[in-house]
């Protein structure tokens, strides 16, 4: 590896293959584990990696109902992760571009895409200490801790000589100030071009083809700047990947409306890790398909995610998760029987988004722009409230939920403008209540994860009353 | 009697009243008259006055608790948005016939939601506008004003926006933009005869009567204040920018303390009154090419390089020896651009302060304890 600043890259490739050896040791829990024989031949860095995970997490990822799709996981970021390691070291153009841009464009140019907010969460994720440290460097040059953590974690990280400088960045201009403020800065401060995605307001036609205009032109910049060209053979590839990883996405969504819920919470934030990296190989659709496969299983055979002897209740997270403790979705299950439905950074309207028609160049750029736009995040901000309100109390209803949670990141100001709105019309519509809570979602000194648990004990025992 | 004859513009137009304690308004209202609220800088006002109603810039001065905004909105909003819903749940916004809502932060934005859904304004709408500059971005915005401009005829059977009204009305906001711009050039001397709370109160009469009366009003202030004795005991000259800001509490803890403001970069004061309509062509396209291509708020995306430059042009030309950046708690777009912009001005050699601070009057001994360090730091630079 050249003198470039990749020790989180490094980092996650080695808790990915840390992840891989325990789960593939047959441990089902933390205390099954023999850390000590599996560390035995490791080296000085992938030991240190190892004491820097989170227990809970580990934990619950190798819980029997989540292991495999847990190993699927993290087989494909661990790919990814030699990807790019290997993509910096062979020179390959970096782009940084926020999640509701698109991937596979960046594959089918030869440049390494890295979904800045990804990293964040994962880093939060995996071990005891994310990217607190690298939020304080940030907030340090004067930054309010009210912007958004996926992306001070990640800017910070850059100021800590944590990772490198990118060739470019790309940021479609949704859904929200803070994101665009700090990918801002990073690109003044690296002194790289900024390609943007301008988002209008509206969700109609007018706004679609206006949005699909930028997504091409936003390409085309790239192409320009790089001398990098689409390799549309290459980029067909990646779209057939993709499209097999939305139909099992899909219909995961519609497993999930069986009752009981037959698919683990804890897989919803590693979706938005793998959903992120969609077309990219083979691997990712290993992850969707499991998920499915063992999903379909269980609700072939009535099964649930919750011990036997507990009563479901069925949740809808109206908004994001938290992604500073993963193991929280394997709790609830366990200790209260709650089971996690659709949340608001998984959501993919099937009916809407459908799959890329891989025809030809301008059919996948159709494709893409179909799926950004209504993609999580996008939805729910590129408009009025209306969009989001009648999707999550549809949601209600057809996925028979027992209550909603509004998991309210603190920087998702758009969000918390609409929780009052959107709890009100889901008690009218589908007369269940709302919990609501306060957390950043990458870093849990905001909300830490015991006070969560408390706030969530309280409202299920309510519930059972 | 006719205003421009009336002795006293001057302190008339620092004593101007809001909202429907404003006489002016009132008098609008009373002859039938529409009122459309605006709640950001890139609303085009011309349109809506070409349309023969009153647009109202909606600050919330006097707003003393947020109580019922708080069951819509949350800790994390600005104080700004929070207190303008409450003053609506309050019904200090009743005299508005329509509100004219912007996507130009993701907290103000919100508001239309709420607006529309909780409160009776009978015209509530949504005026779009990119958060990028180019010619293919500025006609998006040139339709949405057209839209806007429909939906308000259509709203109050009124006619449809004409070329002729729009010139007429061009014309008197560029009358208005001029007299602002004369009060920021005698603001530069190096004893100006205004302060800069003064300045604050002039902009506020500016949002909220009606322009021709304004442009009367500020002609005759303009020639009293040139009779003014001018101020020479201040400390430094200072520069404000940053959130939105329509009150004088924090220039006035600025100006209790020896410091005097001689300019600002704000939407509610240079920014909202520098550069005039050209009027070349289509007016309807010359309205939205000056307000699109206007000093870029922070909102808008890839503008920083011209926002810094704006900010030290102002800085050199009012020659100011410090800028307070003064941003609202949980403003994102303030609370990320004001260290940027600072970084870059203090590593020139401008000493630069961000304050944080709540949009009402609050937690003065913190804000003047600030302050007197800053000033302190200006005098030690100068003495050096």
């Amino acid at each position: 590896m050249k003198d470039i600043h990749c020790e989180w890259f490094k980092r996650l490739k080695v808790t990915c293959s840390l992840a891989q050896a325990a789960i593939e040791s047959g441990a089902a829990s933390l205390a099954d584990l023999d850390l000590t024989g599996m560390l035995a031949s490791a080296d000085d860095y992938t030991k240190k990696v190892a004491g820097m995970l989170q227990p809970d997490f580990v934990n619950a990822m190798l819980h029997p109902k989540n292991r495999n799709v847990m190993l699927a996981a993290v087989k494909a970021y661990g790919e990814y992760m030699d990807f790019v390691l290997d993509g910096i070291n062979d020179g390959k153009k970096l782009v940084y571009y926020f999640f509701e841009a698109t991937p596979e464009m960046c594959f089918a140019m030869d440049m390494v895409p890295v979904c800045i907010e990804t990293i964040s969460v994962l880093m939060a994720s995996f071990y005891k200490q994310g990217g607190e440290a690298e939020i304080d460097a940030l907030e340090a040059e004067g930054f309010p801790s009210h912007l958004c953590s996926a992306q001070k974690a990640f800017v910070g990280g850059y100021l800590s000589k944590e990772v490198p400088a990118p060739s470019y960045f790309l940021k479609p201009t949704v859904p929200c100030d803070p994101s665009n403020l700090l990918f801002q800065y990073m690109a003044k401060l690296t002194n790289v071009p900024y390609v943007l995605i301008d988002v209008p307001y509206y969700s109609n036609e007018r706004a679609f083809n206006y949005y699909k205009s930028e997504i091409v032109n936003a390409y085309k910049e790239l192409e320009h700047m790089s001398g990098n060209r689409v390799n549309v053979k290459k980029l067909k590839k990646h779209i057939d990947h993709t499209n097999q990883q939305l139909d099992y996405l899909y219909k995961i969504q519609e497993l999930r409306k069986c009752t009981p819920c037959p698919d683990p919470g804890m897989h919803r934030a590693v979706d938005f890790a793998l959903y992120t990296l969609f077309g990219f190989s083979e691997k990712v659709t290993d992850y969707f398909r499991i998920i499915y496969e063992e999903a379909r299983q269980r609700a072939e055979k009535g099964e649930g995610v919750i011990p036997p002897d507990k009563k479901e209740i069925r949740t809808l997270w109206t908004w994001a998760w938290q992604g500073y403790d993963l193991s929280l979705y394997h709790w609830m299950e366990e200790e209260h029987g709650a089971s996690y439905l659709e949340c608001g950074l998984t959501y993919l309207p099937a009916d809407i988004i459908g799959l890329i028609d891989n025809s030809d160049i301008d059919s996948i750029l159709d494709g893409f722009a179909r799926r950004t736009f209504n993609y999580p995040m996008s939805r729910q901000t590129i408009s009025y409230a209306d969009i989001w309100v009648n999707d999550f109390t549809q949601m209600a209803l057809s996925f028979k939920a027992d209550c909603a949670i509004f998991a309210g990141h603190m920087a998702c100001k758009h969000g918390w403008a609409l929780n009052k709105l959107l709890s009100d019309a889901i008690r009218e519509e589908a007369n269940i209540p709302t919990l609501r809570f306060e957390m950043d979602i990458a870093d849990k000194r905001f909300t830490p994860p015991a006070e969560v648990k408390k706030s969530m004990s309280d409202f299920f025992e309510t519930l059972k009353r | 009697m006719n205003t421009a004859m009336k002795a006293g513009a001057l302190k008339e137009l620092l004593n101007m009243p809001v909202r429907m304690d404003n006489p002016y308004v009132q008098k609008w209202k009373s002859e039938g008259k529409r009122v459309i609220g605006y709640i950001c800088t890139y609303a085009p006002e011309e349109v809506i006055y070409a349309a023969g109603m009153l647009p109202y810039r909606t600050g919330a001065v006097g707003c003393t608790t947020t109580d019922e905004a708080d069951v819509y909105l949350h800790r994390f909003h600005c104080t700004y948005a929070r207190c303008l819903l409450q003053l609506g749940f309050e019904g200090e916004y009743d005299f508005l016939d329509g509100f004219c809502f912007l996507n130009g932060c993701e907290q103000l934005r919100r508001v239309y939601d709420i607006w529309k859904k909780k409160l009776n304004t009978k015209f509530v709408d949504m005026l779009t506008i990119p958060h990028v500059l180019s010619e293919k971005r500025l006609n998006w915005y040139i339709d949405d004003i057209k839209k806007f401009a429909e939906n308000l005829a259509s709203a109050f059977a009124a006619t449809p926006l004409s070329k002729e009204k729009l010139r007429e009305a061009i014309e008197i906001y560029n009358e208005t933009r001029r007299l602002m711009g004369e009060l920021y050039d005698l603001r530069k001397a190096a004893n100006p005869p205004v302060t800069g709370s003064e300045a604050m109160k002039i902009a506020t009469a500016a949002f909220t009567i009606p322009k021709p009366i304004f442009n009367e009003l500020m002609a005759q202030a303009l020639g009293e204040i040139k009779q003014r004795s001018k101020i020479s005991d201040y400390r430094a000259r200072i520069m404000i920018a940053g959130s939105f800001m329509d009150d004088t509490f924090l220039i006035d803890l600025i100006e209790d303390e020896g410091g005097l403001v001689v300019s600002d970069n704000l939407c509610f004061g240079y920014r909202h009154f520098s550069n005039k309509v050209d009027d070349i062509g289509n007016p309807l396209e010359s309205v939205a090419n000056r307000y699109f291509s206007n000093n870029p708020c922070p909102r808008m995306q890839g503008e920083f390089d011209r926002r810094l430059a704006e900010t030290q042009t102002i800085a050199r030309n009012a020659k100011v020896d410090g800028i307070i950046f003064q941003r609202l708690a949980f403003c994102d777009n303030h609370g990320a651009e004001s260290p940027m912009e600072a970084k870059y001005l203090e590593e020139e050699g401008m000493p630069a302060l961000i304050l944080e601070r709540e949009y009402m009057p609050s937690d003065s001994g913190r804000l003047k304890t600030r302050i007197q360090a800053f000033l302190e730091r200006i005098e030690r630079r100068k003495q050096k």
